[in-house]
């Protein structure tokens, strides 16, 4: 019997074989992560995978259709989706489910963004979730998101991604003229109005009036040339600036993944990837909830603390002829969950910000939390005991190496999840998801071994 | 994972936002912002208090109360001033973190009377002698012309920046430093007030004055 709970890199205790499908595994969600930037895009991309292996949408199911195994999915406002695989059990014994959300910090763009200054064109930016603005600056950046025209039509843009397309930027002081910049505190010296992105500069012909915006109507006449956008129509769009080009492999020994949006696209990919792998009907109900706005609080229609999860509990309980409220109120009494998302590791660089003996280290496999939050456990879903035990021995039993602790130092700072929301419901939640480094920066680090291993412990979450 | 702001304040959130207390102290003198705070502070269990300050310094000050109280602090900049928005949540500590230890006080930029130049020259061998002994204090306090001590231009940097970083606490008078207008020159140390020197010199295990 071990007494002590060791630390040992979950590289080390992999079983044989294993080595080469962490390193597999990692291809299929570097291309995932290099191709799907928004919360739609992850939605498309969820729906064309899961529409490949079998998933209807849910309203095409009769009352009384989902039997062991069938297999549906439930698509909200293009932003938020749910699959489910039915279980060997009736819904009314419950379900498990892992949430994921698919939003990540990034910089929308106002609703008015276009102006001219100093003979430049461009774009005023509003963020979006907890960002250190600084890192945002001088980087390549593509544009993505949609565009409601008048009348209707809705336009999608991707501009920025293709190797040979132009990109945006934002630019920042040379350090010549940054002496009274530097001596200002980070989160003084860059503020939210300083993101600007250049747009272009070439102005268009000289007309009387309106002499001073020559490029911003020039810049106008190529939107509408390209797109058929009009200055009004960006007010009914979603335009989001995020880092452009592909995620990439990061270190000599290729272990790392390094990429955008990995806080929690990488919890979506490995929950969806799990679901669509299990071999087998279920013993409960499995779905995977992904989910929209957890950055900024899960608020709005499209968020963990709106009524979505209840209205789909309504339309599945329909489709098992349970459609009562109280029978509603039963399974979600009755469920699991897990609140998938990500975590931040241990940095030696950064150190004191860490209680060394609950840190959280690459590569040590998934992180499993009993609550987050921040000082006294203020925002936390803590999750109890009997639960902690129950998917404790699920993962030792399917062999998935895990690791549990607090991000940081109690005071340090602190992060919430939708764990909470879930926790509304009655459902029983627990977070569990990779650590990374450089959370929420434009090039957020995983470890390729714990991306194998939240995917495996997904897998087994909804096995067991 | 979504950073949580102080701001968030919706319905899981909303209960426990506590009271709210606004202390302007503008115009103030130097410690005067820091003790009004501290009071406000004290007389609530959970909430916050709202400072306004018209500088920097006292700006400093009140946020390194609160942290030292175990405080969250956030700085917004309104027309010239700043707020110091500080959340209290159920127990903190009752008083400054203020550790025993020998004390050096350290209140003029010359050692002892007589002449300047001579003084100037013992001040530079007392600083360096202090490098080289084994028991060090805990801090050093620097007030009036003591100050420029610690500021661009002074012969004695290498000795403090040398003790500093073995581990002694240089701490400047803020206000000193505002009157001789040398905020913009200090080298090395921290910026203190009134109200945490006078703990620290009555919880010294010795004050050694200069």
């Amino acid at each position: 019997m071990e007494l002590s709970l060791a630390r040992k890199s979950a590289w080390e205790r992999l079983s044989a074989g294993e080595r080469e499908q962490v390193f597999a595994f990692a291809e299929g969600y570097r291309r995932f992560l290099s191709e799907v930037k928004t919360e739609r895009e992850a939605v498309r991309f969820a729906l064309e995978r899961a529409g490949q292996r079998g998933y209807v949408p849910l309203e095409q199911l009769p009352p009384g259709g989902i039997k062991p195994g069938t297999k549906f999915y439930l698509c909200w406002r293009d932003k938020v989706l749910l699959l489910g695989i039915g279980g060997e059990q009736g819904v009314q014994e419950g379900f498990r489910l892992i949430g994921a959300h698919i939003d990540s910090p990034r910089l929308d763009l106002k609703p008015r963004p276009l102006y001219e200054k100093g003979g430049l064109g461009l774009l005023k930016t509003h963020y979006y979730g907890g960002i250190k603005k600084y890192q945002w600056m001088t980087i390549p950046l593509a544009l993505h998101g949609v565009v409601m025209l008048r009348g209707g039509r809705k336009i999608e843009i991707v501009i920025g991604e293709g190797e040979n397309e132009p990109g945006f930027t934002i630019t920042d002081l040379p350090p010549h003229l940054a002496r009274e910049q530097m001596e200002k505190k980070v989160n003084e010296a860059f503020t939210g109005e300083d993101l600007n992105a250049l747009l272009g500069h070439i102005p268009g012909p000289e007309e009387k009036e309106d002499k001073d915006n020559r490029v911003k109507l020039s810049l106008l006449k190529l939107l509408n040339e390209r797109y058929g956008v009009v200055e009004e129509d960006l007010i009914a769009a979603e335009l989001q600036l995020v880092p452009a080009g592909p995620a990439r492999d990061i270190g000599l020994d290729s272990s790392f993944i390094g990429g955008y949006g990995q806080d929690d696209r990488v919890c979506a990919y490995t929950a969806l990837e799990a679901l669509l792998d299990l071999p087998f009907p279920p013993p409960q109900m499995s779905l995977v909830l992904l989910i929209d706005k957890e950055e900024i609080g899960s608020t709005g229609d499209t968020g963990a603390f709106s009524r979505f999860l209840e209205y789909a509990l309504a339309e599945i309980a329909h489709r098992a002829q349970l459609g009562e409220f109280l029978n509603i109120s039963r399974i979600l009494s009755r469920s699991k969950a897990l609140s998938a998302d990500v975590t931040g590791g241990f940095d030696p660089t950064f150190e004191n910000v860490y209680d060394r003996q609950n840190a959280l280290f690459l590569g040590h496999g998934v992180v499993l939390h009993k609550y987050s939050g921040r000082g006294g456990k203020y925002e936390a879903n803590d999750a109890s005991a009997e639960y902690m035990g129950w998917l404790r021995d699920i993962f030792n039993n399917y062999g998935v190496i895990w690791q549990s602790g607090e991000m940081g130092r109690i005071e340090a700072g602190g992060g919430g999840t939708i764990a909470k929301f879930l926790a509304f419901y009655g459902l029983e939640v627990a977070d569990c998801g990779p650590a990374l480094l450089s959370m929420h920066s434009p090039l957020e680090i995983s470890s390729k071994v714990d991306v194998y291993m939240a995917y495996k412990g997904y897998k087994a979450f909804f096995q067991a | 994972m979504e950073k949580i702001y102080i701001e968030h304040n919706h319905f899981f959130r909303r209960e426990k936002m506590g009271k709210i207390i606004e202390v302007d102290a503008r115009g103030l003198a130097c410690p005067l912002p820091v003790v009004k705070t501290k009071k406000a502070l004290e007389g609530i269990e959970e909430g916050e208090v709202i400072t306004i300050v018209d500088n920097e310094v006292a700006k400093d000050n009140v946020v390194k109360l609160a942290q030292s109280l175990g405080c969250q602090t956030e700085v917004k900049q309104e027309n010239g001033f700043y707020r110091v928005h500080i959340r209290k949540e159920g127990v903190t500590a009752t008083q400054l973190s203020v550790n025993p230890g020998q004390l050096i006080f350290i209140n003029s930029s010359h050692l002892g009377r007589g002449s300047d130049e001579l003084g100037s020259i013992l001040m530079r061998s007392f600083l360096f002698s202090l490098t080289e002994m084994e028991v060090k204090p805990q801090r050093i306090i620097f007030m009036n012309s003591g100050v420029h001590l610690c500021c661009e231009g002074s012969p004695v940097l290498d000795s403090l920046l040398a003790l500093e970083e073995k581990g002694v606490e240089i701490l400047v008078c803020g206000t000193c430093l505002d009157y001789f207008q040398l905020k913009e020159k200090l080298c090395v140390g921290k910026v203190t007030n009134m109200y945490s020197s006078v703990e620290h010199l009555l919880a010294a295990e010795k004050v050694i004055t200069i």
